[in-house]
């Protein structure tokens, strides 16, 4: 089975523009991170959090759908057996 | 904001009971408004509230976790509107705990159109009160 990769962006959490990275600036727990929209101040943490939730949501997702598609080739090898 | 009321009032609860965003659970009621009234010195209705909880369902700020005939009973914050809550008050810290004199020049950049337009008036002023004066 190949891994699949998801980008998940992360968008500012008062207008839900993406937040774009200052050139070259590393972010860590504790940052801020400005919307360059609104000018908005977001909790770099709350972001990670809110970005693993998205992915677990999308790998539920695509793992529902990899099941369905797999259960469906196996009934219809069976039925053409 | 109202918005920013409800969402803070969820976070104190979590933080004072010890409990997760969502094992907390919010209605809105006329108890609920009066004690969040007291508790942000508010004078905010019912009406009021349940508005700004629309607009935090909207933006996915909070949940409904009761689907009945009340739809202000059992709200649920979700991860954004933590996000939105901290990043908030982190925010508000940041400006609180300036130096004097950030605060001043940020003061300064947030009026600077008025600023530079007193600085043409005055001087304008000044110069047609003495060619008036002379």
């Amino acid at each position: 089975m190949n891994n699949k990769y998801f980008t998940i962006q992360h968008k500012c959490f008062f207008c839900n523009t993406p937040l774009e990275r200052e050139s070259n600036k590393e972010y860590n727990s504790g940052d801020m991170i400005k919307c360059q929209s609104c000018q908005e101040l977001n909790d770099y943490d709350s972001l990670v959090e809110v970005a693993k939730e998205e992915g677990k949501r999308i790998a539920k997702e695509e793992g529902i759908r990899i099941i369905k598609e797999n259960l469906g080739n196996k009934m219809k090898n069976i039925f053409k057996k | 904001m109202p918005e920013h009321a409800l969402l803070n009032d969820i976070i104190d609860c979590m933080e004072e009971n010890g409990h997760t965003y969502n094992t907390v659970h919010l209605t809105i009621n006329d108890k609920f408004v009066e004690e969040i009234n007291e508790k942000f010195k508010t004078k905010y209705t019912i009406d009021e509230l349940r508005k700004a909880a629309d607009k935090c369902v909207a933006h996915e700020w909070l949940k409904r976790t009761f689907y009945g005939d009340d739809d202000y009973q059992d709200l649920q914050i979700t991860p954004k509107g933590l996000g939105v809550a901290i990043s908030k008050r982190k925010s508000d810290d940041i400006k609180r705990n300036r130096p004097m004199l950030k605060k001043a020049s940020d003061s300064i950049e947030d009026h600077k159109g008025l600023i530079i337009f007193l600085g043409v008036l005055i001087p304008f002023a000044a110069l047609l009160i003495k060619i008036l004066g002379g």
